[in-house]
């Protein structure tokens, strides 16, 4: 049984308990969400988790580093190039590893086009919750489906790459292929995310259903260690892309995204924006690209030093980071994912309450969960 | 079927109910929406605009209620088991499951974990199976088309009917879940009424306080 | 790390070592918790909450940003007699959740913590998968 005491309302009728999950629609996987709720308001919620554990972090140190890999695609299914190079960055700082210049450049082209879609499925998902079923989530598809057509190209596959390796990445993209890509992400892409836009932002039924719905600041979204877009929503200006430079963000022109309302819907504005960066990014990068090598030579059976580190990375849901630690043996002692959404959604107690029922979904969407990453 | 050649009454066919059962049911088939885990971004692709799951008759219904096939996409998890079997044995009958991906086949990448049961067969009756991981959009299409095929040959009518499915080997870490009485039936349990946890009812008038010359 | 972060560690006797990637300071279990909420008081901002096991010992790592650009390790060590420490839940709120999954995976304790039962594994599961002494079974084919 789940610890959930119910906390009641003063001078009112009893409270009633609603589970939403863990098999429905709305969770975005398998979320089990307890409301005590009274009337449509709810008093107090409690998420539980774990529906998807699957061990990961204890399969990691039974493969050697190079296999684990492959398990950190599974963490975040949605953005899979992020948790490869979250990992790879670790490992490589643990063992020297020196990265040549144009696998950093195609890494972070390639962690920029994941965010993008991973952004999209956000879209989709949530404007399915508020009740938009079916044509923003097509609508949404369409250009998803043109940058995966992209990472079937580079990786080989859809949505589980493993593309990236320790010390580069597993493939060269021909300048045929990044020729395609800026093509696409320069003239067809803006135009389908005016679309977007206007179907989410410009909605009439939208915009009442998500204007001032869960206005939080940013030093209570800092205190309850949220991060990502949903903190840069409510001003604030915390972004590791710019705050600690890795690959060659340093050596792109870029803004972070912000808006200082704070609510719901400047969370969706914050996110449609970092879709417009993001495509301006690629097409800097692949106008910037060096040529070279792709990999440099690691050993199969690598041996890091005895330590540990932590490293942080910008996932598209907030500060992903990964500490690996190193016996010194072929296989990791330790490998820990810090999941952005798992803290973001032990936000969630303190954001329910006093919104009504219907407002739980739209605050919800606006942390963008992924259950792989939080239950890993 | 036969169409009945007759000027005299047009638009008549002969037919047997079973196959006009089959018929209607393999072009109808309506998995529920339980996404679990990668292989659900799958199915979404699938049921989106580029392959279309709709022009198959094949459309994601979110209550189990209303649906009559579960595509289960991902590993199940100890801890999820119980509530997929639930989500099962509330479907209507006939019901028939895909399991999508490695790890409803096996276990796949997670097959050594501790917490993750190898493959859904283990706690649903699987027909039909599709490799890959995870697999691609059309390999999910070929496998709901293998499982229409599968579903226009048996024939549903006269057989025993199963209200709940009991795994040959019963999982010692949770009980089997009794929705009613009819499943108790079925596992050969007796069906106790659980105790509902309802507010105390309080009469709306105090017979006590009441004057006595108004009773 | 700055220099209000110095002082506090100075202060509660932490060991500072700074030859790794991360600056890391070793406290004592009993100033544990005392040094976090001095350290909040600073400004320094939680990442995250975890442990690493170290075979006679479970360390507890906890990771701190003071800057936007710098991190540090706090850690302290529970020898597997007694795998219990102070709660930061009333310190860092998501060090609840954090502790919770430290709880379940290791079997550490915290003393204080609003809600200490398992996060991930279902309620029914006796084992604590991350330690060393728990080793996955052969799989058979």
């Amino acid at each position: 049984m789940v610890n959930f005491p119910r906390k009641g309302v003063e001078g009112s009728t009893e409270t009633m308990l609603l589970n939403v999950g863990p098999q429905h629609p709305s969770t975005h996987g398998v979320l089990h969400m307890m409301c005590e709720i009274s009337g449509e308001t709810i008093v107090s919620a409690k998420p539980v988790i774990g529906y998807l554990h699957r061990g990961i972090e204890k399969l990691a140190e039974s493969r050697t580093w190079q296999q684990d890999i492959v398990l950190t695609d599974r963490l975040d299914y949605v953005a899979q190039f992020s948790n490869e190079w979250a990992y790879c960055r670790a490992v490589e700082r643990l063992a020297g590893i020196e990265v040549p210049e144009r696998a950093e450049w195609l890494r972070t082209l390639l962690v920029e086009m994941n965010r993008i879609t991973s952004h999209l499925i956000w879209y989709a998902g949530v404007t399915m919750d508020i009740g938009a079923l079916g044509t923003p989530f097509i609508y949404a598809w369409v250009a998803r489906e043109r940058i995966f057509d992209f990472y079937e190209a580079v990786t080989g596959a859809r949505v589980m790459p493993n593309w990236m390796r320790l010390g580069g990445v597993h493939t060269d993209i021909d300048s045929a292929m990044l020729k395609e890509m800026r093509d696409f992400l320069e003239r067809d892409f803006p135009v389908e995310v005016d679309e977007y836009e206007a179907l989410l932002v410009g909605n009439e039924i939208v915009q009442s259903r998500m204007k001032g719905i869960g206005v939080f600041s940013a030093e209570q979204l800092v205190e309850w260690g949220v991060t990502g877009p949903a903190l840069r929503a409510s001003g604030s200006e915390r972004d590791l892309r710019k705050d600690v430079p890795y690959g060659v963000y340093d050596r792109l022109d870029f803004r972070v995204c912000t808006d200082d309302v704070g609510d719901s819907l400047a969370r969706c504005r914050v996110r449609l924006a970092e879709i417009r960066e993001s495509a301006r990014m690629c097409v800097q990068i692949i106008d910037g690209m060096p040529g070279g090598d792709v990999r440099a030579k690691v050993s199969r059976a690598l041996k890091p030093p005895v330590g540990d580190v932590c490293v942080r990375t910008e996932s598209p849901r907030g500060e992903l980071g990964v500490l690996v630690a190193s016996d010194g043996t072929t296989k990791p002692l330790r490998f820990r994912v810090r999941s952005p959404i798992f803290y973001n959604l032990s936000a969630m107690p303190h954001m329910l309450p006093n919104h009504l029922l219907a407002d739980m979904l739209v605050i919800f969407g606006g942390i963008d969960t992924s259950m792989g990453e939080i239950d890993r | 079927m036969g169409v009945v050649d007759d000027a005299e009454q047009p638009g008549f066919i002969t037919t047997t109910l079973d196959k006009l059962l089959r018929w209607g049911r393999s072009r109808s088939m309506w998995p529920v929406n339980a996404g679990i885990a990668c292989c659900s971004l799958e199915m979404m692709t699938t049921g989106a605009a580029r392959y279309d799951f709709d022009r198959f008759g094949i459309m994601f219904r979110s209550s189990p209620r209303q649906a009559d096939v579960m595509i289960v996409p991902g590993p199940i998890t100890k801890k999820m088991a119980p509530i997929v079997q639930r989500v099962y044995n509330q479907m209507a009958e006939p019901r028939w499951v895909i399991a999508m991906g490695s790890c409803a086949i096996s276990g796949g990448t997670f097959v050594d974990s501790y917490n993750v049961l190898p493959g859904a067969e283990t706690i649903l009756p699987v027909d039909i199976y599709i490799p890959g991981c995870p697999p691609r959009p059309e390999a999910l299409l070929y496998g709901c088309l293998q499982l229409k095929k599968l579903i226009s040959e048996t024939s549903t009518i006269g057989s025993s009917r199963k209200p709940m499915y009991v795994p040959p080997v019963l999982p010692e870490e949770w009980p089997l879940e009794l929705l009613g009485e009819y499943d108790a039936l079925e596992a050969g349990a007796v069906w106790v009424q659980p105790e509902r946890d309802s507010p105390p009812v309080t009469p709306l008038g105090d017979a006590e306080s009441a004057p006595e010359d108004e009773l | 790390m700055t220099p209000e972060v110095r002082a506090v560690l100075a202060r509660h006797g932490a060991v500072l070592d700074e030859s790794g990637f991360d600056p890391r300071a070793d406290v004592a279990r009993d100033a544990w918790r005392a040094c976090a909420a001095d350290l909040h008081a600073t400004g320094a901002r939680f990442f995250d909450i975890t442990a690493i096991d170290r075979g006679e010992a479970v360390e507890l790592v906890l990771v701190l940003v003071d800057t936007p650009s710098t991190q540090f390790t706090l850690r302290t060590s529970c020898p597997n007699e007694s795998l219990r420490a102070e709660s930061l839940a009333g310190v860092f709120p998501p060090a609840e959740w954090g502790e919770r999954e430290v709880f379940d995976l290791f079997g550490v304790v915290f003393e204080g913590n609003p809600d200490m039962t398992r996060i991930l594994q279902p309620d029914s599961s006796t084992i604590h998968p991350l330690r060393r002494s728990f080793e996955l079974e052969e799989r058979t084919w």
